[in-house]
């Protein structure tokens, strides 16, 4: 599974952002060899070791936090 | 039951404790480590049941903190142009990719939204996904690219953003 596609099964929606990508790219050819690098990290696959991670981490993680324990991380995802 | 005034109040009060949490002494070496903000602007695409119209451009910031390695709460508003709203987002994201890579990742995320204008109501609570993506590390650090998607559950109307973001440092 791609992050394109899990975003467009979480909206249920047609993946706009591909959309958008592929729209510029044709209108403005020039722009190709900036946008489809990006496109290609946008499309690359999401490992289902973690997925599985995620699962079993959040309840330690929750417990955690609870008990005033944090351990920040640095995610450009939550920037967005 | 809490109306639906209430809701958002809630969600704050949610956020500033977890704010508030990281901020007390002990709890972390550096407050800077964890809360975050950043400014930029999305392109916006709205879609489902009853939308009015179907894209904007917005302007806004956003505020988190990174709780642990896959979760952080967060908070959003952003002021679309072309119809003079306020939109905003407050919620949780949970990281499902790799956690010790700053650059790339990618999340699911459950918040609770709301706007300025009737078009974009009810305030809801709406699960989504995104992805961020600092296209260059070393010459633009502050600089991320991402897009994200999210699924009113009681609209059924989904909100949609390509975005860019400057992190504005905060020491």
């Amino acid at each position: 599974m791609t992050l394109l596609e899990i975003i467009t099964r979480a909206a249920g929606a047609e993946a706009n952002v591909e959309k958008v990508f592929h729209d510029i790219m044709e209108k403005f050819p020039d722009t190709a060899p900036q946008l489809e690098p990006i496109l290609a990290k946008f499309g690359a696959d999401v490992a289902p070791a973690n997925l599985a991670a995620l699962g079993a981490a959040i309840p330690g993680e929750l417990l955690n936090i609870g008990s005033g324990k944090i351990e920040p991380r640095d995610h450009a995802g939550d920037a967005i | 039951m809490k109306s639906h005034a209430e809701k958002p109040l809630l969600l704050l009060a949610l956020i500033l404790s977890a704010l508030a949490l990281v901020a007390a002494p002990g709890h972390c070496a550096d407050l800077s480590e964890s809360v975050h903000v950043a400014a930029g602007a999305n392109g916006a695409w709205f879609d489902g049941p009853g939308t009015v119209f179907p894209a904007d451009v917005e302007v806004g910031g956003v505020a988190w903190a990174s709780l642990s390695p896959h979760l952080s709460v967060f908070a959003d508003g952003f002021y679309g142009f072309s119809h003079s709203y306020v939109r905003w987002d407050g919620g949780v994201k949970a990281t499902i990719t790799d956690v010790d890579n700053p650059n790339l990742s990618s999340y699911v995320s459950l918040k609770y939204r709301g706007a300025s204008i009737r078009e974009l109501k009810p305030g809801e609570w709406a699960a989504g996904a995104g992805i961020g993506w600092k296209p260059n590390p070393t010459s633009w650090p502050r600089i991320v690219l991402g897009a994200d998607a999210a699924y009113g559950l009681q609209s059924n109307r989904v909100v949609s953003y390509a975005a860019i973001r400057y992190l504005i440092p905060l020491k």
